[in-house]
C-alpha cells in the first residue's frame, strides 16, 4: 500500500466546503439543493403553515362557543373548517414530517445529501406554490368550502359552481406531486446510500419509519391525484365520472379519497412512531426493546393501513360482508401498534429515562394515543359507528389521534433536534412548560367533544339551538383551545428564541446513538469529513472495528478529498450495505425553481381558464425540464 | 468556511479512523465475522479497485432505481384509473352504454403493442453500440404515439356524455401521454448519445431506463387494450 501524505484537515473542510456548499446571496438561497437547507425550509414553512391552520381552529371554536352564535356566517365557517382541515392534513403534517426525513435521514445512514438533490429542491418549491395557491384562495375570496375531503356530488360542478374547488384541487395536485418525489428520494437514498456496514437490521428505527412513510405515499399519493384529475376533468371538461344521472357514481370519490386518506393517517404516524423511538433511546440511554419487532409493526401498519378505507364508509350502504372485513382489519390495527407501545414503556423501564422535554412530549403522546386509539377501536364497529358518524365523536376521536400521535411527537422530536439544526439548545423549563399548556388544553379542548358527539352534536354544523344544552361543554372545549393554542405559540417561541439566544449546545447533547450526533451540531455543508462505517445498531455506543479490510476503508476515504472538487457519495447494496461504487451529485441549480414555478403557472392558467397562460407555463415547465436533463451538473 | 466554522475532527466511527486488522493471507485475509464469503469478498476489492483508479460513475444504479421507483407511483395512477373503470362499471346496470370500441381502434392498439415491444428488442443492441438503433428505437416510438392518436381520434366516444366515455377516454389518453413521455425520453437519450459525453456505463444506465419506461407503456398499452376489449365485449 502506498503511503501518502496526508493534507492538513483543515484543508480537507475547506475542500469539502468548496465542493459541498450554496452560493452566497439570493442566487444561493434560489439554488440551494442540500437536504439540510431544503429540508429545514420544509420544517419552517410547515410551522408557518402551522400557525394559519390554527388560527382558522380557533375561529370555528370561538363561533361553536355558544349557542346560536353569529361571529361566523354559515359560509365562512364552511371555509375555515376546510381550511383548516386541508393546511393541517396537506400543508402542515405530512411536509414538516418530509422536512424532518430529509434533513436527518441522511445524517441517519451516514451520508451526504439525498440521491436527487434538484428534485429534492423541485419538491419543496412545488409544495410551496400549492401551499401558497391553496392560501390564496383566502385573498381572491374563492374559498373551498367542501370539506377537507371535498365529497361529492358537493365538490361537482352542479353544487360547487365556483373556482374554489378548482383552487383546493390544484393547490393540493402541486402538494401532492411534492410529496411523491420526496417519497422517491426517501426510498432510493434508504435502500442505495446507507453507510458501509448499516446493512437492513442496523437502520436506526427513524429511518425505517421514513421507508415505511415513503413507501405508503408512493402508493397512497397518486390515488388522491387520479381522484383530483377525474374531478377537474368533471369540473372543467364536463365527462361525469361522479354524476349519478349519467352513469357515474359519487362513492367513486369516496373510495379514491379514501384509499388514500386512511393511509394518510399512517403516512403521518408512522414517521412520528420513528421520532418517538429515536427520542425514547436518546433520552433513557437504551435501545428500543425489540428491535425486529417494532420494524415488523412498523411494515404490518403499513400495510395493513390499505384495508382499511371502508371503515370511513360504514353508513353509505355497503354489503355486510365487505364491513365486516374492514371491522376486523381496523380491529387487528390495534395489534401492530400496541407492539410498539409496549415496546417504548419497556424501554423506559429497563433504561435510565431523563426526563427533559422531548420525554415529556413522548409521554403526552403515549397517553393521548392510547386513548385516541381506543375510541378508534370503538368506531371500527360499524353498529357503533352507525351512532357516531359525522357527530362530534369523531372529531374527537382522530384529533386524538392526529395531535396526540403526531404533534406530539413531532414536537417531542423539534425539541430533540434543535440542536442539530441550529447549534443551540432551546429553553428547558419553558420547553417544560410549553408541554404542560399544550397538554392540559388539548384534553380540555377535546375530551368534551367525546360527550357532545355522543350527546348528538353533529359535526360541519355552524351552530346548535339553546335548548340541546350543549353551550357548557362547547365553552370549556373552546376554552381550552386558547390554552392549546398558548402552549403551541410557547413552543414555537421557545425556538425562535433559541435560534439566536440559545446556549451554544455541544456536539452531542443528549448522549445519542445515531450517527446525526457524531458530527458538528449543525453538520457541514458536506456532513461528515470522512464516510462513516458502521458495526452496529447504534452507532455512536458502538465501538467495535469497522467490518472491511484497508483497501476498502482507503477507498472510502477518498471521499474525503473531492475528486475534481465534486459532491461525491458511496453507493451500498440493498440489504447488506456492502460499498458497491461512488458517484457525484449535482450540485445548486435554479432549474428546479424555475420548473416548479412553470409548473404552477400552468395549473393556474387552468384554474382560471385563461389557456395562453396554462400554455406558456407548459412550455416553460418543459423547457426547464430539457435544460435540467440536458446537463444534471454532477460532473464538472 | 460558512457558518459552522468549527466541525468536529471526523466522525468517531470513520473510514479514516478504523483500525483494520491486518491481512494474514491474499485469500483469507481481512475481514472479520460480519463479511464472509467470497462473492462479498471480492465484492469489495471490485469496489476498492474501481474507486482506486478514479472510477467514480456509479450513479446510473441510483438513477436506474429513481426511475423505477418514480414508475411505481404513475403506476399506481394508472392502477387508480383501471380501479375507477372497474368500479363505475359493476355500478353501472349497464356496461358499456354506448356499444363497443370500433375494430380500427384495436387493431391500431394491436400495432403499437408491437412496435413498442420491439422497442425493447432494439435497446439491446442501442446500448452495445449499433448506432441507428435509438434513431430506430425513436422512430418506432413515434410509430405507437401516432397509432395512439389516430386512434383515439377515430374513436366515436364523448367525454363528456356518459362516464363509459369518460373514463375510457381518460385511461386511454393516459396511455398515450406514457407513450408520447417515453418517445420524449427516447429522443433525448439518443440526443445525449450523439453528444457522445457519454461513457459506456452511462450509457447503459440511461438505456436502462428508458427500456424500463417501455416496458411500463406496454404493460399499461396491454391492460388498457384488454380492459376496453373484455368490456366492450361484456355488452
Amino acid at each position: 500500500m502506498t503511503e501518502v501524505l496526508a493534507p492538513p484537515r483543515r484543508t480537507v473542510h475547506q475542500a469539502l466546503d468548496d465542493a459541498w456548499s450554496s452560493p452566497p446571496g439570493l442566487l444561493g438561497f434560489l439554488s440551494a439543493v442540500n437536504h439540510k437547507q431544503i429540508g429545514l425550509r420544509f420544517v419552517w414553512t410547515a410551522v408557518a403553515f402551522l400557525f394559519v391552520g390554527g388560527i382558522e381552529a380557533l375561529l370555528v371554536r370561538v363561533q361553536l362557543a355558544r349557542a346560536e352564535n353569529d361571529v361566523l356566517s354559515p359560509e365562512t365557517y364552511n371555509q375555515l373548517f376546510t381550511m383548516h382541515g386541508t393546511t393541517m392534513m396537506f400543508l402542515f403534517a405530512v411536509p414538516i414530517l418530509e422536512g424532518l426525513a430529509m434533513y436527518l435521514t441522511p445524517l441517519q445512514i451516514g451520508t451526504r445529501d439525498m440521491p436527487f438533490p434538484r428534485l429534492n429542491a423541485f419538491g419543496y418549491w412545488c409544495y410551496l406554490f400549492g401551499g401558497v395557491l391553496l392560501n390564496w384562495s383566502l385573498v381572491s375570496g374563492s374559498v373551498p368550502d367542501g370539506g377537507w375531503f371535498a365529497y361529492t356530488p358537493l365538490s361537482g360542478p352542479e353544487f360547487s359552481p365556483s373556482r374554489a374547488l378548482d383552487f383546493w384541487l390544484i393547490g393540493i395536485t402541486l402538494v401532492e406531486i411534492a410529496g411523491i418525489l420526496g417519497a422517491v428520494e426517501l426510498i432510493v437514498l434508504l435502500l442505495k446510500q446507507r453507510a458501509p456496514g448499516m446493512n437492513l437490521a442496523r437502520i436506526p428505527l427513524f429511518c425505517w419509519s421514513m421507508l415505511v412513510m415513503a413507501t405508503m405515499m408512493l402508493i397512497a399519493f397518486p390515488v388522491v391525484l387520479t381522484a383530483s384529475l377525474l374531478l377537474e376533468l368533471e369540473r372543467k371538461v364536463g365527462a361525469p365520472f361522479y354524476d349519478a344521472a349519467a352513469g357515474g357514481n359519487p362513492l367513486l370519490w369516496q373510495h379514491l379519497f379514501w384509499i388514500f386518506g386512511h393511509p394518510e393517517v399512517y403516512i403521518m404516524l408512522t414517521p412520528a412512531t420513528g421520532i418517538v423511538s429515536a427520542v425514547v433511546a436518546a433520552h433513557t440511554g437504551r435501545r428500543i426493546v425489540a428491535y425486529p419487532l417494532v420494524v415488523a409493526a412498523l411494515i404490518s401498519v403499513g400495510i395493513a393501513s390499505f384495508g382499511l378505507w371502508v371503515h370511513h364508509m360504514f353508513t353509505v350502504g355497503l354489503p355486510q360482508v365487505v364491513l365486516g372485513l374492514f371491522a376486523v382489519a381496523s380491529f387487528a390495527i390495534a395489534i401492530p401498534s400496541g407492539v410498539q407501545i409496549f415496546a417504548w414503556i419497556a424501554t423506559i423501564w429497563e433504561g435510565v429515562p431523563r426526563w427533559r422535554t422531548p420525554m415529556w412530549f413522548v409521554m403526552g403522546f403515549i397517553v393521548t394515543f392510547v386513548l385516541g386509539g381506543f375510541t378508534g377501536v370503538m368506531v371500527a364497529s360499524p353498529p357503533f359507528d352507525g351512532q357516531a358518524h359525522d357527530s362530534y365523536f369523531v372529531v374527537a376521536h382522530f384529533h386524538y389521534v392526529l395531535i396526540g400521535g403526531v404533534v406530539f411527537p413531532i414536537f417531542a422530536g423539534l425539541h430533540h433536534w434543535f440542536p442539530t439544526f441550529t447549534g443551540r439548545l432551546p429553553n428547558e423549563r419553558v420547553g417544560r412548560a410549553s408541554c404542560g399548556v399544550q397538554l392540559v388544553g388539548f384534553h380540555i379542548t377535546f375530551f368534551p367533544q367525546h360527550l357532545l358527539g355522543l350527546q348528538g352534536m353533529a359535526r360541519r354544523v355552524y351552530t346548535y339551538a339553546e335548548d340541546l344544552g350543549w353551550d357548557a361543554l362547547n365553552l370549556v372545549s373552546t376554552a381550552g383551545s386558547f390554552v392549546f393554542g398558548a402552549g403551541v405559540t410557547l413552543f414555537i417561541g421557545n425556538l425562535a428564541w433559541a435560534r439566536r439566544r440559545g446556549p451554544r449546545s455541544p456536539r452531542d447533547p443528549w448522549t445519542a446513538d445515531t450517527l446525526e450526533w457524531s458530527t458538528t451540531a449543525p453538520p457541514p455543508s458536506y456532513n461528515f469529513v470522512d464516510q462513516p462505517v458502521v458495526s452496529g445498531r447504534s452507532p455512536q455506543w458502538d465501538r467495535q472495528a469497522p467490518a472491511f479490510d484497508a483497501q476498502t476503508l482507503e477507498a472510502l476515504a477518498a471521499l474525503a478529498h473531492p475528486h475534481r472538487g465534486r459532491r461525491e457519495v458511496v453507493r451500498t447494496s440493498v440489504f447488506d450495505a456492502r460499498p458497491e461504487a461512488i458517484f457525484s451529485l449535482p450540485g445548486p441549480s435554479v432549474l428546479p425553481l424555475c420548473a416548479a414555478l412553470a409548473l404552477s403557472v400552468a395549473l393556474t392558467g387552468v384554474l382560471v381558464d385563461w389557456w395562453p397562460l396554462a400554455i406558456g407555463g407548459a412550455a416553460g415547465f418543459g423547457w426547464a425540464l430539457v435544460a435540467w436533463l440536458n446537463g444534471n451538473g454532477a460532473h464538472r | 468556511m460558512s457558518e459552522h466554522d468549527a466541525p468536529s475532527e471526523h466522525a468517531p466511527v470513520s473510514a479514516h479512523d478504523a483500525v483494520a486488522p491486518a491481512p494474514t493471507s491474499p485469500d483469507q485475509a481481512v475481514w472479520n465475522e460480519e463479511v464472509t464469503g467470497r462473492a462479498r469478498v471480492q465484492a469489495a476489492r471490485r469496489f476498492a479497485v474501481l474507486a482506486g483508479r478514479g472510477d467514480r460513475e456509479g450513479g446510473g444504479e441510483v438513477l436506474v432505481a429513481g426511475v423505477f421507483t418514480a414508475l411505481v407511483a404513475v403506476g399506481v395512477v394508472f392502477l387508480a384509473m383501471v380501479y375507477s373503470y372497474g368500479y363505475l362499471w359493476i355500478s353501472s346496470p349497464v356496461w358499456p352504454p354506448e356499444g363497443s370500441p370500433s375494430r380500427s381502434l384495436l387493431a391500431s392498439e394491436v400495432v403499437g403493442l408491437l412496435a413498442g415491444a420491439a422497442l425493447l428488442v432494439l435497446r439491446g443492441r442501442a446500448v452495445e453500440g449499433v448506432r441507428r438503433a435509438p434513431a430506430v428505437a425513436a422512430a418506432l416510438g413515434g410509430v405507437v404515439v401516432a397509432a395512439y392518436v389516430f386512434a383515439a381520434a377515430g374513436r366515436d366516444l364523448d367525454l363528456t356524455v356518459t362516464a363509459y366515455g369518460g373514463i375510457v377516454g381518460t385511461l386511454t389518453w393516459t396511455v398515450g401521454v406514457f407513450a408520447a413521455a417515453a418517445l420524449a425520453l427516447t429522443v433525448g437519450a439518443w440526443w445525449q448519445e450523439r453528444q457522445g459525453a457519454l461513457s459506456i456505463r452511462q450509457r447503459r444506465a440511461l438505456a436502462a431506463v428508458v427500456t424500463q419506461c417501455w416496458w411500463f407503456v406496454v404493460g399499461t398499452w396491454t391492460v388498457t387494450w384488454v380492459l376496453l376489449f373484455v368490456g366492450a365485449r361484456s355488452a
